[in-house]
């Protein structure tokens, strides 16, 4: 697709123009059905919203600058109102390019209403040899909403043969359940990237990771099945439950892997298909 | 890993750890009586929860832990020479630190159990290697940020229920938050129990429900007048030495090779301490990605001795 396109060229000079993307969506529900009721969107995102079966509605964010680079900031802010369903997915894996020192910047503003559902579905993340991202994640829900998110991480291009030595990721994760903090979640890995993952504590040795959260009136009741749905899972991967809210972690040598495990348990603890875009 | 190991530490640091290690008792039978916290100190300012004379919570132009070494230094005078009556005293952080205050410690690994189980913990030098993890870019560095900044907003109810209402929600599985939680409201209770003073008593009520560790520790802390960065240097260690006790109890690592892992972080802790109070909330970070799932993981272990 035109991303990779745009990729390839973006990753071979150094030197750019900072981007820019901002985008904001609101859908409603109305007559059984979640429709959208706002959407503006500038500098590279754009949003799909492919034909789906069911009720709710699939929105799709498409980089057009293809990938994240120094200095680039994006801003993603989505509303799913009482009752609507929204499912918010990617194209492609999202490559963040090595960076001359400035920090790319990602912030996501998510809301639920009662009874509405948000599943936040990005495919993962790419992070080349010295990027530098980092990641502010607000999420505010009702008591009665269902939350889900899934984030994949890959250190490195494993398949080139390329490690990330060094660099930054750090993501901040902050949700809120009718105002209340439930969860809070600080992961930073910085400086010496590939000598951090090697330890046993950070990955030891791997270089995919991934966690998904759920967030809902049943999210503890679901611990056991979501243990089960881990099974068969070649990564090392865990769940645990508490406070209204489930994660999972995955940790995983490379992204395939990680991607077979993660997409299996997405699909039978959300008991429906992955995102077409997804393509898996 | 930047690691000095074995490197001596200052006087101050071993003469903590080793009352916290085996003057427990000592320390609370020396301890003055409970009257002589709570008189003589008059109305403190609510909002500013530090020493008299020294603005910014910083012993001057020494470093923390340093208390024995100066004459100089604000804390000195105040340990050594001051009216017992009306100075600020160690003593009471001695007394909380000590594995012998109720705060059921003894029960949590934080994970270490399942690092033993899998074999990522062994012997004494892994275990080593996986505590000054913990400590330099675990959940030790991230309790120190919030024990600071608890231990700032002592006199702001609003501002200490948000540290506490972030501290408990960066618990990252179910067992790390029964951790902290659980030590952190008996903490608090056995101190407002046994070592009230008119200012905990008066900031106590701002801690509603569940309480993180480091939070209540830097309530009782400020309440108390306690120095900040000694406060911080000596959680940390503490820490480091429950850890290095669940450690011993779970793999074939001595006494000795326990005290020579605590030896050994003491000048991690120290250089880890020095950079606490510059740091803000959005400092808050850990890169133990694997230690963490293996807190999920612990959940479902075979056999266990502790709950996390």
């Amino acid at each position: 697709m035109g991303m990779m396109s745009a990729a390839s060229w973006r990753s071979e000079r150094g030197q750019r123009q900072r981007s820019e993307g901002r985008i904001r969506l609101s859908v409603a529900a109305a007559r059984g059905r979640t429709h959208l009721v706002g959407l503006s969107e500038s500098g590279a995102l754009r949003a799909r919203l492919p034909r789906v079966e069911g009720s709710g509605l699939e929105a799709v964010l498409v980089n057009t600058a293809g990938g994240v680079a120094c200095g680039d900031v994006f801003s993603i802010a989505a509303e799913a109102g009482e009752g609507a369903s929204l499912t918010i997915a990617t194209p492609a894996a999202e490559k963040v390019y090595r960076s001359d020192g400035a920090m790319a910047e990602v912030t996501v503003r998510l809301t639920v209403g009662a009874g509405g559902n948000l599943h936040w579905l990005p495919q993962e993340t790419i992070l080349f040899d010295q990027a530098r991202l980092t990641r502010r994640y607000a999420v505010d829900l009702s008591s009665a909403a269902r939350f889900l998110s899934f984030e994949a991480v890959m250190f490195g291009r494993a398949a080139r043969g390329e490690a990330m030595v060094s660099g930054h990721l750090s993501d901040h994760w902050r949700i809120r359940r009718d105002g209340d903090l439930v969860f809070a979640d600080a992961f930073r890995l910085s400086g010496s990237v590939a000598a951090l993952l090697a330890r046993p504590t950070v990955a030891a040795g791997r270089g995919a990771l991934a966690t998904c959260l759920y967030v809902a009136p049943d999210a503890e009741a679901r611990l056991e099945e979501a243990r089960a749905l881990l099974n068969d899972a070649r990564s090392e991967c865990g769940a645990s439950a508490w406070n209204g809210l489930l994660a999972v972690r995955w940790l995983a040598q490379d992204i395939e892997t990680l991607r077979r495990d993660a997409g299996s348990f997405l699909i039978r603890f959300r008991g429906t298909p992955l995102p077409r875009v997804w393509g898996s | 890993m930047t690691m000095a190991r074995g490197a001596a530490a200052t006087p101050g640091l071993i003469r903590m750890a080793d009352a916290v290690t085996h003057g427990s008792g000592a320390v609370e039978d020396a301890a003055p009586p409970l009257s002589s916290f709570s008189v003589g100190r008059g109305t403190p300012d609510p909002a500013s929860p530090r020493l008299d004379g020294d603005p910014e919570g910083h012993a001057p132009a020494m470093p923390a832990g340093s208390l024995h070494d100066g004459e100089d230094g604000l804390s000195a005078p105040a340990v050594h020479r001051a009216d017992p009556e009306t100075a600020p005293s160690l003593l009471p952080l001695f007394a909380w630190l000590s594995p012998s205050f109720p705060v059921g410690g003894y029960a949590y690994s934080h994970a270490l159990e399942w690092a033993v189980e899998t074999g990522d913990v062994v012997r004494e030098d892994s275990l080593l290697s996986w505590l000054s993890d913990l400590l330099m870019h675990g959940f030790a560095r991230s309790d120190a940020i919030l024990l600071s900044h608890a231990y700032d907003a002592a006199g702001d109810a609003a501002m200490l229920g948000e540290v506490n209402a972030l501290a408990v929600a960066l618990a990252p599985s179910a067992e790390l938050r029964l951790e902290t939680c659980q030590q952190g409201r008996s903490f608090l209770d056995a101190v407002l129990a046994a070592w009230p003073c008119a200012d905990l008593s008066a900031r106590a009520p701002a801690l509603t429900g569940e309480v993180a560790y480091p939070v209540a520790l830097g309530l009782a802390a400020a309440a108390h007048r306690l120095p900040k960065p000694v406060v911080i240097e000596a959680f940390l260690l503490a820490l480091v030495q429950m850890l290095v006790s669940a450690g011993i109890r779970l793999a074939p690592v001595g006494q000795t090779g326990g005290t020579r892992i605590v030896a050994a972080l003491a000048p991690d802790v120290r250089r880890l301490a020095q950079t606490i109070p510059d740091l803000t909330l959005d400092d808050l970070g850990t890169a133990t990605f694997r230690a963490d799932l293996g807190s999920f993981r612990h959940e479902t272990q075979y056999t266990r001795l502790f709950r996390s």
